[in-house]
Order: structure tokens, then sequence, then C-alpha cells
């Protein structure tokens, strides 16, 4: 129910972040975020729809496939906040890492965890239930399984340090885009593989 | 940067906060929810005071 709102705020959202990107990066880097951003969102989510032990999107305005359409939207402009966030950050306190291949992708994974937590509450109460979980995800705050944060936050890990890895090796920005926007692949096959681990370490150690 | 084009992605958060926010309030009138708030409103905070440093660091040069 409601599902609107957070498809609105998430649409809107990310006019702003692509605005920003297109100012300050250029028009190649955008093109690949955003792109990427939508290919990893969409075909993410239309997996996870086939993996019975992860959570669904039902009541939902607008779909691609079992993906809701926001989802094209959301991760990219979550993480694309996060990133400019950990860039001023370290900036100005830990300038000798402002553009560290490491340091830049685990900020933004830190800063992406803790926005993970604004949409998940409202998410998952019975008056919205625009995402479900299954009913054996241990709970943390609310309906909130404890994965959630830590699932946010290697996605935004793994895009960052592959966007970051592509468009320093590939000096070409067109080119650079499209192996980032095929390799967001690769991201996604690594986060489910990194999220179905870290969800079995929470079940050993608060199960 | 224009400081409006640097707010634009805090902007984007914003905007995120204050609906999830009506949504925790408005339609399931749970005030304690907003709670969820708090972790990236530090964080934003942060950024605020970095974005200072660096602009007092400029006014100096």
């Amino acid at each position: 129910m409601y599902a609107e709102i957070v498809t609105l705020a998430v649409m809107i959202g990310c006019i702003p972040c692509i605005i920003h990107s297109w100012k300050k990066r250029g028009q190649w880097p955008t093109i690949a975020f955003f792109v990427g951003g939508f290919v990893f969102g969409i075909i993410r989510e239309n997996i996870v729809a086939l993996l019975p032990t992860m959570y669904s999107y039902p009541n939902h305005p607008l779909y691609i496939g079992a993906a809701p359409l926001m989802m094209g939207f959301g991760w990219s402009a979550s993480i694309y906040a996060s990133w400019c966030i950990a860039e001023r950050i370290l900036e100005a306190y830990v300038p000798s890492q402002k553009d560290g291949i490491w340091a830049v992708p685990l900020v933004t994974a830190i800063i992406t965890g803790a926005l993970s937590i604004v949409p998940e509450i409202p998410a998952g109460a019975p008056e919205t239930l625009w995402w479900i979980w299954p009913p054996e995800a241990i709970t943390v705050f609310y309906e909130m399984p404890a994965i959630v944060p830590f699932g946010w936050a290697g996605a935004a890990f793994l895009f960052i340090l592959f966007f970051k890895y592509t468009f320093e090796r590939e000096r070409e920005p067109k080119k650079a885009a499209i192996l980032f926007i095929v390799a967001t692949l690769i991201v996604i096959i690594l986060h489910l593989v990194y999220t179905l681990g870290v969800r079995s370490l929470i079940v050993m150690l608060l199960g | 940067m224009d400081m409006k084009i640097e707010s634009l992605p805090i902007i984007a958060i914003l905007i995120v906060i204050s609906l999830m926010v009506y949504t925790n309030i408005a339609i399931i009138g749970d005030v304690g929810r907003v709670i969820s708030i708090v972790p990236i409103s530090l964080i934003i905070l942060i950024w605020f005071a970095a974005t200072m440093k660096l602009r007092r660091q400029e006014d100096v040069r």
C-alpha cells in the first residue's frame, strides 16, 4: 500500500543526483553510473524474485518483469548520493585517500548502510508492505532484518569499486562507460553471493 | 563548484528522508520509527562540517 510514496521519493531523488553527476563528472561517467545502476537494480531484483528465501515486492505501480521500476533508480541514487558524501568527508579529513580505490568505496558503503535504514523502516510495516521479507529473516529494528545495512553497504562497495576501477583503467570515457555497464552484471553476481554469505553468518551468530 | 550544485546529493537524501518521515508519522502512525533517520542525519552533519572546512581552506588560499 502507498508504494507510490517510495516510488516518488526514489525517482525525484534521482534527478538531483543525475544533474550533480552531469555537472561534476561529465556525460559518459553519468550515463555509465545511472544506466549501470538501472541495469543493476532491474536485473538484480528479477533474480531475487526467483529466490524463494529472499524478499518480494507486492503492490507497486510499475514493474519491469518482477522488479518494481523504482529499483532501476533506487540503487543508483542512494549509492551516488553516498559516494558524494564519502568523497567530501575524505577530502576534508583524510585528503591522501580522497581518490583511494579502496577508501572511497569503503566509506561510501558505510554511508549507504546508514541510508538504508531510512526507507527500510517504513517499507516493512503492515500499513505499507513495500517489500516483504520471509518470516525466517532475523529482524533487529521494527521489521528490518539484520542483513539490510550490510546488503546495501556491500552493493555500494562493489558498485563504486568497479566504477572507479573501470574509469581509472580505461581512459576513453565512452569505452569505459560501456565496459562498466557490462561489468554491472558481474557486480550483481558478486553481490548476491556476498548477500547470501552474510545472511548465513547472521543466522549463525544471531539465529 | 557552486554550493547549490554541490548540495544536490544532500537534497536527494533530504527528499527521501522527508517522505519516509511522513510515511512513518502520517500513514504508519508510529513516531518512534523516525529514529531511523538518526544515523544518516549525523553523516549529513559531518558532510556539512567537511564542506565548511574545505570552504575555509579555500578562503585562506
